[in-house]
């Protein structure tokens, strides 16, 4: 196992994957703030460092319409976007996952216009959770490089598109050492595209026809939706191959810490989960963070918090922090969780109440959270007693 | 491997009696031959290949995408057969005149201002046919749609000049009605490299409003008085080489043309004398910029 540590950017972390793992046709589009992405890309082709073509299009439809093409035709492609430039591309989002193409993109959160923002939220990406995408949120740029590497290996195991989410700035354009692998060790974990299908001429086959039959048309979206649960094995196996490849581990679905006596459980995704780690040092504070939000570990979720040392009465709150807002429901992880947690055993005390589920919106458009951030968000909690309603929180707190 | 001995064109397609855009398929494909992969996005070809898994392209490999990526698809597609050493396969979009006209125009522009190595093929049956006959960039003047109900007062798109200012090295129009011409404007357009533009004029019954029978005809007549020019443009320059206008010979009135549509019979004489004014205007326009402007000029003009 070879690797070295080099001193790189998130986006940067992400081009280095892709580079990894291959890629052989680009289509790139700039935007703020995953320019960087196809601008190092570029580089590494220029350099000759990379064997893949760019595909210089004109807008991100083009973009993901152009990998799809070339992934029909048996490669790997890769683009990068972030905010508006995902939202314009989201009818091709849903046509790659329809079409069953082993597409890996990388996405830097930004916050979505109007008004004019730049700001890392994850609102862009919520938007499409629903395409039928696997996403898998990283907290650092070292987290994006791998992921792009397993990323890869669980699409094509799947045929299910993946999106490798990080936010913007604070991930995106952020300096850290990162463990580069070596293509040696890269290529053993992920090996050469050979796809089922493709277009060809020696094998003349009609992709996309239409389906008049309504059955076959719900048949072949509930193999989609099977197909996407089969992706919780297939992560955790991929992980176990990611620890022998490269001697270190990487996370697949969930992680958690101090969750068995805690008090409090706090659960994040993305930055805002390494922040509250700074917090979880308390012992009465537990922490989970969600990397895979699609499909999303309900059973794994569920696990975690009734693995307790004692009755589940001890857990007293659940602190759910999204850096997103439905408007009109709340953070869409809290909605989840809720969903989630609706029909476990609470095992408790008959006399005490079942834990609160508390929904905390923070961060919008990189509003700053800080470890005193999450540490009024707790002492809040403490004292909040109605759990219905997401609280909005800016500074000065329950700002809603 | 067997050879595929299925003609290009299948039987059982459902495109309606007298459509263009079906005969117009069978004789692109046979021009192009084997080695190709056809894209096509959103238009009446979604319908006619055939649902339900039945393709009626049986030697074809065929991608179906959606409305506005033909040229785009068409380049991620010839992308990653280059990078797997696959340069002999010619990559063909095959578009209607919406989606290239309105709202493939973008990623149309884009392959070809690239000079993308791949076939852009318009069959252009003048409205959104496949919606039930909107006004697209493509309705002429006057065209009855489901959206003009009075008459489209707009001019046509000129899409063929529009792509030639790309500077790609290859744009034709052609007919049906000269189903040799356009089976060599094809089979030309297959050994050059670049973009290649190739609009059809298809005649379409049930956005048109004619007689399945008047098909060809209508094709032919299109030409013949002047309103769908038939050419080429080769590196920028404007080529008559079927239906060169002779000295001496003259346009047909657009009334024949116009008469035998349902589309055009709402037109009172004024408007069909309009009509008439603008295309042989068009008609000198488009001369002068092929070099035919002199000395018999005079030719041009009806009586």
């Amino acid at each position: 196992m070879e690797g070295k540590t080099r001193y790189i950017s998130g986006n940067v972390a992400a081009a280095l994957g892709a580079k990894l793992a291959r890629i052989q046709v680009a289509p790139i589009y700039p935007i703020t703030p995953a320019t960087t992405v196809s601008e190092k890309i570029s580089d590494l082709i220029d350099s000759n460092e990379l064997q893949a073509k760019i595909i210089y299009v004109e807008s991100e439809h083009s973009a993901m319409a152009a990998c799809i093409g070339a992934a029909m035709t048996g490669v790997r492609a890769f683009t990068a976007t972030s905010s508006q430039g995902l939202l314009l591309m989201n009818e091709m989002i849903h046509w790659a996952a329809g079409a069953r193409l082993p597409i890996v993109m990388a996405v830097a959160n930004r916050a979505i216009c109007a008004p004019w923002a730049l700001w890392a939220d994850h609102n862009d990406t919520m938007s499409v959770k629903d395409t039928g995408w696997i996403q898998l949120y990283c907290t650092n740029a070292q987290e994006v490089l791998d992921t792009i590497l397993l990323a890869y290996r669980i699409s094509e195991q799947t045929l299910i598109p993946v999106m490798v989410i990080y936010e913007g700035f604070l991930v995106s354009h952020t300096y850290e050492p990162v463990i580069v692998p070596s293509q040696k060790d890269a290529d053993k974990f992920l090996p050469p595209l050979k796809p089922k299908f493709k277009l060809d001429p020696k094998n003349p086959i009609s992709f996309g026809t239409i389906i008049m039959m309504p059955d076959y048309a719900a048949q072949l979206r509930y193999r989609q939706n099977n197909d996407m649960l089969t992706v919780f094995q297939k992560s955790e196996e991929a992980a176990q191959e990611f620890e022998s490849a490269f001697g270190r581990s990487s996370t697949a679905i969930v992680e958690s810490h101090n969750t068995k006596t805690a008090q409090t459980i706090l659960i994040s995704m993305g930055t805002m989960a390494d922040t509250a780690k700074e917090v979880e040092k308390n012992p009465d504070i537990g922490w989970i963070r969600i990397k895979m939000f699609r499909p999303f570990p309900s059973r794994q979720i569920q696990k975690i918090i009734l693995d307790r040392v004692w009755d589940a009465f001890s857990l007293k709150r659940i602190i759910v922090l999204d850096r997103n807002l439905s408007c009109g429901q709340g953070g869409h992880l809290w909605q989840e969780i809720r969903s989630a947690l609706y029909d476990v055993t609470w095992r408790c005390n008959p006399y005490c109440d079942k834990p609160k589920i508390f929904g905390y919106v923070a961060g919008l458009n990189g509003d700053d959270i800080t470890p005193a951030t999450i540490e009024e968000i707790i002492k809040h909690s403490q004292l909040a007693l109605n759990d219905e309603r997401p609280i909005l929180w800016g500074k000065g707190g329950n700002i809603a | 491997m067997k050879k595929n001995t299925a003609p290009y064109l299948a039987p059982g397609h459902s495109a309606c009696v007298g459509c263009g855009a079906a005969l117009a398929m069978k004789l692109v494909l046979e021009a192009l031959g084997e080695n190709i992969i056809l894209v096509i996005p959103a238009c009446c070809w979604t319908i006619i290949e055939g649902a339900n898994l039945c393709s009626c392209l049986p030697k074809t490999p065929v991608i179906h995408t959606a409305f506005e990526t033909t040229a785009v698809v068409a380049t991620g597609i010839k992308t990653g057969l280059e990078v797997q050493g696959q340069n002999e396969i010619d990559v063909v979009g095959w578009a209607g005149d919406g989606g290239t006209f309105d709202i493939g125009i973008q990623a149309l522009s884009s392959a070809a201002e690239k000079n993308v190595d791949i076939m852009y093929f318009c069959y252009d049956n003048e409205a959104y046919m496949n919606t039930g006959v909107q006004r697209s960039g493509a309705t002429p003047c006057g065209a009855r749609t489901t959206t003009t109900p009075g008459g489209n007062i707009l001019w046509k798109k000129n899409m063929p000049e529009i792509v030639a200012a790309h500077r790609v090295p290859y744009v034709a129009t052609v007919s049906l009605a000269w189903p040799e011409d356009l089976q060599e404007k094809v089979a030309k357009a297959r050994t050059i490299k670049g973009f290649r533009y190739i609009q059809i004029c298809s005649p379409c019954p049930a956005g048109w409003k004619y007689e399945p029978r008047y098909a060809i005809k209508l094709a032919r007549l299109a030409v013949e008085t002047g309103i769908y020019p038939v050419y080429e443009i080769i590196d920028g320059k404007i080529i008559f080489k079927a239906m060169k206008p002779k000295p001496g010979a003259k346009l047909k009135p657009v009334e024949e043309y116009l008469k035998l549509q349902g589309r055009f019979r709402h037109l009172k004489e004024a408007n069909i004398e309009e009509i008439q004014k603008r295309v042989v205007e068009e008609r000198i326009t488009l001369l002068k910029k092929a070099g035919l402007e002199s000395p018999d000029f005079s030719y041009l003009l009806l009586d």
